[in-house]
């Protein structure tokens, strides 16, 4: 299979998507900090190799609203939605998520199997941030109040150096943690798929280590940050182009229970 | 594009960091200027045949960064030109008893076909020869059973020898029409030891060019049979 | 049947003879200075059949394939065609005429031949090597093997008594067709540590982990796979024993943990770690003790090899200066030097003889850049004038990466993905000369370590 026709291909799928939809919003765009819908194109194998495509519309909501995720899956024997469980091979769902969610699709054929994702923004009412005095040793505040709180970081291509319009998310993430002293983090170092595997899992050590950095000289306790590199074995977004290779270049903040 | 621009300066700014820092490298003394050099080949394995000089073509990926110049690089020795053959590995052993295990040769040893008394090293007949693009390499072994029952052995060392003989290490003007013969032992490994010009050849650059491609090789594999034999090899210099 | 088979693995075989002739008139490494050495021209018949057994017949054939092929592939001979052998297939000593081999238009220096038996549930092959130039000793080698009747085993002793002929007749050379190439097999979501032949041939799981495993490197003894998984602390070195068909321990320690090679005593194993932060070198006993810090320098150290021949080096992958380059040290971090100087240098593997390194370079490296990541040899010496000679072997096939030398230094095997894409990453060969590519596997596969041995 030729580069051209996977493009052709590609194109054709979200097309298809984006008419069905009626509208795509805020796709590729990375300062809102949403994710893109992701497809895999198969390996030309004997068997033909799954596709599968997932589009959420809209992609951010704000609490409470709903979603409709809509998937198109080719070759495919199973199809499964983390959340939701088996699905239609194709179909449309709506849902409302209460806090971001990644929505996570894995096709499977008798040519393998293959993934995509598609991530919800929920946009939670900025809650008043609570007087000092009240801090609860053992608040560990939502998940979605964390996400809202403490953004990812992104990165410049091949650097591990936290680049300077990060430093309101850093300080932002740094006063939340501070005031939520129960909450322990995991930062996950993350790489854009070019390049190679075994370097890229250093970078990714040295993206979260740079975030790590950041909050610790932001006042942060080291002993709630744990690090993992993830190099660029768990690609957020697939595609070959360089919105979606910024969306991989990041330190990612989740809770660590 | 924005990023393009970005990552293009960072690419650009480590460029410049690299160049201008003096801090690369833990150990100064021992990092030399950087160069690489496209070739169109270098030696490798069986291939070694290239020379040193001719093979480096025009284009370097890059200028050498700007540290740490100090050091002149040795220049090459002659004899670390490469030799890639493969360590001898021991004498591997039969994991069944052979059907028809060789015979032994001492009892039966063949019949010379020239009245030699074989003692006098005057009429040997080399038993290996092979014809080669400057010149004919022919190699006897002066245990003549051996060579008469080892014969494919003979063809190897022949064979093995000519690979690492660099055909532009002898000067064709003095050697033309010249004959260099070297004597060198071989161990039950297949190790060459005790190399030395038996018959100068009037060029120099001759025989030390037969010397050294006994010299280049690494082994010969070990012997089919016995402890030790010694090789005369003899190169004929005739370019075509 | 089995006559027209022949005949047409004979017309195949007359094609492939051109195909590699033709490649040989631009063999780049043939300069004017080549002394003009012929490769000894073999001839290796089918092996006579002595049981009249279909089961036995399949067998053969597999036998004289991968025997051909091993031959073929060891790339140190020229075989004749099998459409240009003597009509008469000879079982044994006594049944070949070494001079009808050595006359035109067979001209065989050397025959290898034998006979193929199945007697009960037991192989019995009998393999000869003779010296077609000498009537009266024509006998360099002859072995029996004996082993349970299996396709599996036909192939193994078609290795063995391949890799024997190689060894006598390529002068001490060790073969490769008992060698093995350990990889990674992509699938569900999941990376699994994976085994083959050399060839290509006999592809089965060596992990069952249910997570991403990678970088995997088999011991010189072939007794251990040592790799790094992610588990929850992220990656860590592990280590799988051949011998008890299990994990084994390997002490965890902070930080990720990646990219093992074996010291070539064995002992020894070297690896990038973040334990105190920055990624840096590593080496500890192969059992995970005693480890200690190899490098230290700001930026990514990653992905050390060990000189196999003296195991007092390392070369390694750092981004100490930007980019990921090719460095080599003392294995006690003294004597730093940089291979490389521009673009993006990855995955060395050191070969056996000390004198090259292969490794991943995307030479115009960067955003906008063309730039092809293939593979590359570099000299470890200076060449004339203090340069370091390399050749660039893949051209404009897709992504290459992780290449490794083959034990005899003749081979290099590497992963490859046509369109860049990680998932149809597969695993090929290349002679070290940038000749000869041809697959291993389908889609799936990376980063594949040949074994030593």
């Amino acid at each position: 299979m030729s580069a051209i026709q996977i493009k052709i291909r590609k194109a054709l799928l979200l097309a298809a998507t984006a008419v069905a939809i009626g509208a795509v919003t805020g796709c590729h765009k990375k300062d809102s900090g949403i994710d893109t819908s992701a497809l895999a194109p198969a390996p030309a194998a004997s068997a033909a190799a799954p596709t599968a495509s997932i589009t959420a519309d809209p992609l951010a909501i704000d609490q409470g609203q709903s979603v409709v995720l809509n998937w198109r899956t080719q070759n495919a024997t199973s199809v499964t939605i983390d959340g939701i469980g088996p699905v239609n091979n194709n179909g449309t769902q709506t849902v409302t998520p209460t806090n971001s969610t990644n929505f996570h699709l894995t096709a499977k054929g008798d040519g393998g199997s293959t993934e995509a994702n598609v991530r919800v923004t929920v946009r939670v009412p900025v809650a008043p941030t609570a007087p000092s005095s009240n801090i609860s040793e053992t608040d560990m505040g939502s998940e979605a109040a964390f996400h809202q709180n403490v953004q990812d970081i992104f990165f410049d291509y091949d650097s591990y150096d936290v680049r300077p319009d990060a430093a309101s998310s850093v300080s932002q993430a740094a006063s939340y943690l501070t005031s939520h002293p129960a909450i322990k983090v995991v930062i996950g170092g993350y790489c854009d798929d070019r390049g190679s595997a075994e370097y890229n899992l250093a970078l990714g050590e040295n993206r979260a280590n740079a975030a790590r950095t950041a909050l610790v000289n932001a006042g942060v306790p080291a002993s709630r940050l744990r690090v993992i590199s993830y190099g660029k074995e768990k690609q957020f977004c697939t595609e070959e182009n360089e919105s979606c290779w910024q969306q991989n270049r990041r330190a990612q903040f989740s809770l660590d229970r | 594009m924005l990023h393009g621009v970005i990552a293009g300066a960072l690419v650009a700014s480590a460029f410049l960091f690299r160049t201008h820092g003096s801090n690369w490298g833990e150990n100064a003394s021992s990092t030399g200027a950087i160069q690489a050099s496209m070739v169109s080949a270098i030696p490798l394995p069986n291939t070694q045949r290239t020379l040193d000089t001719g093979v480096l073509t025009s284009e370097a990926p890059s200028p050498a960064p700007i540290v740490a110049k100090e050091r002149a690089e040795p220049p090459p020795k002659p004899n670390e030109v490469a030799i890639p053959e493969k360590i001898t590995k021991p004498i591997k052993t039969a994991e069944k008893p052979t059907p028809t295990p060789p015979k032994r040769p001492q009892p039966t040893p063949p019949e010379p076909t020239k009245a030699a008394t074989g003692e006098t090293a005057g009429v040997r007949i080399a038993q290996s020869t092979l014809e080669l693009r400057n010149g004919t390499a022919s190699v006897s072994v002066q245990d003549r059973t051996f060579g008469a029952r080892f014969a494919y052995y003979v063809n190897i060392v022949n064979q093995k020898v000519s690979q690492n003989w660099l055909v532009g290490e002898a000067d064709p003007r003095s050697s033309m029409g010249r004959s260099s013969t070297i004597v060198f032992d071989i161990d039950r490994n297949g190790t060459p030891s005790n190399v030395r010009v038996e018959t100068a050849s009037g060029s120099p650059t001759l025989d030390q060019s037969a010397t050294r491609a006994v010299q280049r090789v690494d082994g010969f594999g070990p012997l089919p049979a016995g402890d030790r034999i010694t090789v005369e090899f003899t190169f004929h210099y005739h370019p075509q | 049947m089995q006559y027209a088979h022949r005949r047409s693995l004979g017309a195949l075989l007359v094609l492939l003879l051109c195909t590699a002739s033709s490649l040989f008139a631009q063999d780049t490494f043939k300069t004017e200075t080549s002394s003009g050495v012929a490769n000894i021209r073999i001839a290796v018949p089918d092996f006579k059949q002595l049981a009249a057994d279909p089961q036995a017949a399949n067998f053969k054939h597999v036998f004289d394939t991968t025997l051909f092929n091993d031959l073929t592939n060891a790339a140190i001979f020229d075989i004749v065609s099998k459409s240009l052998l003597p009509q008469s297939v000879p079982g044994g000593p006594s049944e070949i005429s070494v001079a009808q081999w050595a006359a035109a238009p067979t001209s065989a220096a050397m025959v290898a031949f034998g006979a193929f038996n199945l007697q009960g549930d037991k192989l019995v092959i009998n393999g000869f090597l003779f010296d077609a130039k000498n009537t009266q000793f024509p006998q360099v080698l002859a072995k029996q093997y004996t082993d349970a009747a299996s396709e599996d085993a036909a192939r193994q002793i078609a290795h063995r008594f391949a890799d024997e002929i190689i060894f006598r007749l390529s002068g001490g050379s060790q073969g490769i067709a008992e060698s093995k190439i350990y990889y990674v097999k992509i699938g569900g979501g999941n990376k699994e540590i994976w085994a083959m032949d050399y060839d290509g041939a006999n592809q089965h799981a060596v992990t069952h982990l249910g997570t991403i495993s990678l970088s995997p490197r088999i011991s010189p003894d072939n007794t251990r796979v040592a790799f790094s998984s992610l588990g929850r602390d992220g990656f860590q070195i592990r280590m799988f024993s051949l011998v008890l068909n299990r994990m084994v321990n390997f002490p965890a320690v902070g930080g990720t943990n990646l990219s093992p090679t074996w010291n070539p005593n064995g002992h020894e194993i070297a690896f990038s770690s973040s334990r105190s932060g920055d990624p840096e070198i590593w080496a500890a006993d192969a059992n995970g003790s005693g480890s200690r810090r190899i490098t230290s320098f700001r930026g990514p150290d990653v992905s050390p090899v060990f000189n196999p021949r003296t195991g007092a080096q390392l070369a390694w992958i750092s981004g100490r200066t930007g980019l990921p380059q090719l460095y080599i040290m003392d294995a006690d971090g003294s004597a730093v030097q940089r291979l490389t100087d521009t673009g993006y240098a990855t995955s060395p593997s050191w070969s056996p003889n000390g004198q090259f390194i292969t490794f991943a370079w995307d030479r115009k490296y960067g955003p906008g850049a063309p730039g092809g990541q293939d593979i590359y040899v570099i000299e470890v010496a200076p060449g004339p004038g203090g340069a370091h000679r390399w050749i660039q072997l893949t051209h404009d096939g897709g992504r290459c990466d992780f290449p490794s030398w083959s034990p005899d230094g003749r081979h290099i095997v590497y992963a490859n993905s046509p369109d860049g894409r990680a998932e149809h990453t597969r695993i090929m060969t290349v002679l070290a000369d940038g000749t000869q590519k041809h697959e291993l596997t389908g889609a799936g596969a990376d980063m594949p370590n040949w074994s030593w041995k």
